[in-house]
């Protein structure tokens, strides 16, 4: 079953300006991150990136990973500190039909004359939100022994 | 011993686990090509004409040598075409079924995979200005668009026809049955490309496969005329001159070769060995023996690298035939390492060999054969795969996309 997204980061996700980083590994387990800014929550607990690069490391790693059921990861960054750390398992990689066509439409309205090479959709399994704020917090409440002690000082 | 060399076959997941290399859903494909598939009622009432591709022309039979309107094939999860056809009940194919809302195939009742239907193309369903089905004319898969320029072979004319093949008898059968043609005239053939074309993001090729024509001032100038003609024609529909395209046909030679590059706008060429052992060759494609010869069709696909570049020239296999009985390998491990072994030579010289899982067609003349093991299958993809990445070999004009036949060149996708 896929993690439900709140509102507030399928809203930061659909946003064309929160940058989106999508984090996959090759058979040899070597990583590779690159931006990937066609990516959209179209579904409750599935996230949809557009894959503009059939020759691209990221679409070969993520075939991979879809073959091997291995994760994948998605860093979001909004433009308010806001900053989400995002696990997720290939789940279907569309190259023909309706759905594909669609997108291969609108992408090509968008930027003018490009391909598509696929739509990928991602199963989400695991959410963090990783801004700085929120995880200081957390770990000064949790933690208290990672302090150094100047801070504590009188 | 090796699993190969003994006569239990390895299960689906048995060979899944041994063979880690080769992911479960290439796998799957090769089982469902290996053992064809049967579609229940519950799966066929989910088939919508409007929406999904129904079989239409074929170069070749399929196992239950019908041609009614059933789906023409599935789609998997990560983008594989399954080329597969209906099996008779009785020769244990794979079951397509719709079980909680999903389309799947199942085996002894266990469900294996999800998969989708074909998606139909605008084109199907409109018809020429002659009158004729534009299905009858251009066939489709979900990313390449396929001519069948003619489905006549002339070795069948002394009896030499490969012995897997029934594309004379095939062709007899749809052109009484459907009226399809056993010959495309161009102009109709670029009238129903420029139709599919209207469809954006619908197709990524063509290719043109059909019969060898041995007829000419020199062997095959008449074949090789009609696709230059035919490729000229398909390619005022394009504004750049080379497009992306691949045939599949005879072994020609370089005069032959250099034309079809330099007069039409072809980019990746094939042409099939379909046995990599000169004594199988001989008994198995007595017409291309004839003709042209084992290791003259070696030579010509590798001069043809010279000609069309690295990476758009190989030759596909009918792989397991050279299993066939009476002459073929008596083990499967021995017709793997031959196989191999041959392969690897092409590829030192620039030439890919991509393979097709052997179906026993009804109308062929070892309609009463077996085809291999999965565990087979699932070898020679790995080895092939293993040549691409040992000798930096590409075959994008004939990938997971733009053709989706071959399981192994399914794994070159993430090369």
């Amino acid at each position: 079953m896929a993690t439900e997204i709140p509102q507030k980061l399928i809203d930061l996700i659909n946003d064309e300006n929160t940058i989106k980083v999508l984090a996959t590994v090759n058979e040899k387990g070597h990583p590779y991150s690159v931006e990937k800014p066609f990516m959209r929550v179209l579904e409750q607990g599935y996230l949809t990136y557009l894959e503009l690069l059939e020759s691209s490391k990221s679409y070969k790693n993520f075939t991979w990973s879809l073959w091997y059921d291995q994760r994948v990861s998605i860093t979001v960054i909004g433009n308010k500190g806001e900053n989400w750390q995002i696990q997720g398992r290939p789940e279907k990689i569309i190259v023909s039909g309706p759905v594909f066509e669609d997108h291969y439409r609108s992408v090509r309205k968008q930027l003018g004359d490009v391909d598509l090479a696929a739509v990928c959709l991602i199963k989400l399994e695991l959410l963090v939100n990783e801004s700085f704020s929120y995880q200081f917090a957390q770990q000064e409440q949790r933690q208290p022994i990672f302090n150094h002690l100047d801070r504590l000082a009188k | 011993m090796s699993v190969l060399e003994m006569n239990r076959e390895l299960s689906l997941d048995e060979v899944v686990e041994k063979h880690p290399e080769v992911p479960r859903l290439i796998a799957v494909k090769i089982d469902v090509q290996r053992r064809g598939v049967h579609y229940t009622d519950g799966a066929l009432s989910r088939l919508d004409k409007e929406l999904h591709q129904i079989r239409g022309a074929t170069l070749f039979g399929s196992r239950d040598a019908k041609l009614t309107p059933l789906p023409e094939s599935l789609i998997l999860r990560d983008g594989t075409t399954v080329l597969t056809d209906p099996t008779p009940v009785e020769q244990n194919p794979y079951v397509v079924d719709f079980i909680d809302g999903k389309l799947v195939i199942t085996d002894q009742g266990t469900i294996i995979e999800e998969a989708e239907y074909w998606p139909k193309p605008d084109f199907y369903g409109k018809k020429t200005v002659s009158g004729k089905p534009m299905e009858f004319v251009v066939t489709a898969r979900p990313q390449r668009l396929q001519l069948m320029p003619s489905s006549y072979c002339h070795f069948w004319k002394n009896d030499h026809g490969c012995k897997y093949c029934d594309i004379v008898n095939h062709a007899k059968h749809q052109k009484s049955e459907l009226g399809i043609p056993a010959k495309l005239k161009p102009a109709e053939a670029s009238e129903v490309i420029k139709e599919a074309l209207k469809q954006p993001g619908r197709f990524s090729s063509i290719c043109l496969t059909a019969g060898s024509d041995t007829r000419g001032v020199e062997p095959f100038d008449e074949e090789v005329e009609y696709y230059v003609e035919l490729l000229q024609v398909i390619g005022e529909n394009f504004k750049t001159k080379k497009f992306p395209s691949q045939l599949i046909a005879t072994a020609f030679n370089e005069k032959q070769l250099e034309k079809l590059y330099r007069e039409t706008g072809l980019m990746g060429y094939t042409a099939d060995i379909e046995v990599l052992n000169e004594h199988l060759f001989n008994w198995i494609c007595p017409g291309k023996a004839e003709w042209i010869g084992y290791q003259e069709w070696k030579k010509r696909l590798i001069r043809a690298v010279d000609i069309f570049g690295p990476g758009n020239i190989n030759t596909g296999i009918v792989a397991g035939v050279e299993l066939a009985k009476p002459h073929g390998f008596s083990s499967e491990s021995d017709a793997l390492e031959a196989t191999m072994e041959e392969a690897e030579d092409l590829a030192t010289k620039g030439v890919s060999t991509i393979f097709m899982v052997w179906i026993p067609r009804p109308q062929s003349c070892f309609h009463d054969q077996k085809n291999a093991s999965l565990e087979y299958y699932v070898s020679l993809a790995k080895g092939l795969h293993g040549l691409r990445k040992k000798y930096s070999l590409n075959i994008d004009f004939d990938d997971y996309r733009r053709c989706g036949n071959h399981p192994d060149g399914d794994l070159t996708r993430i090369l």
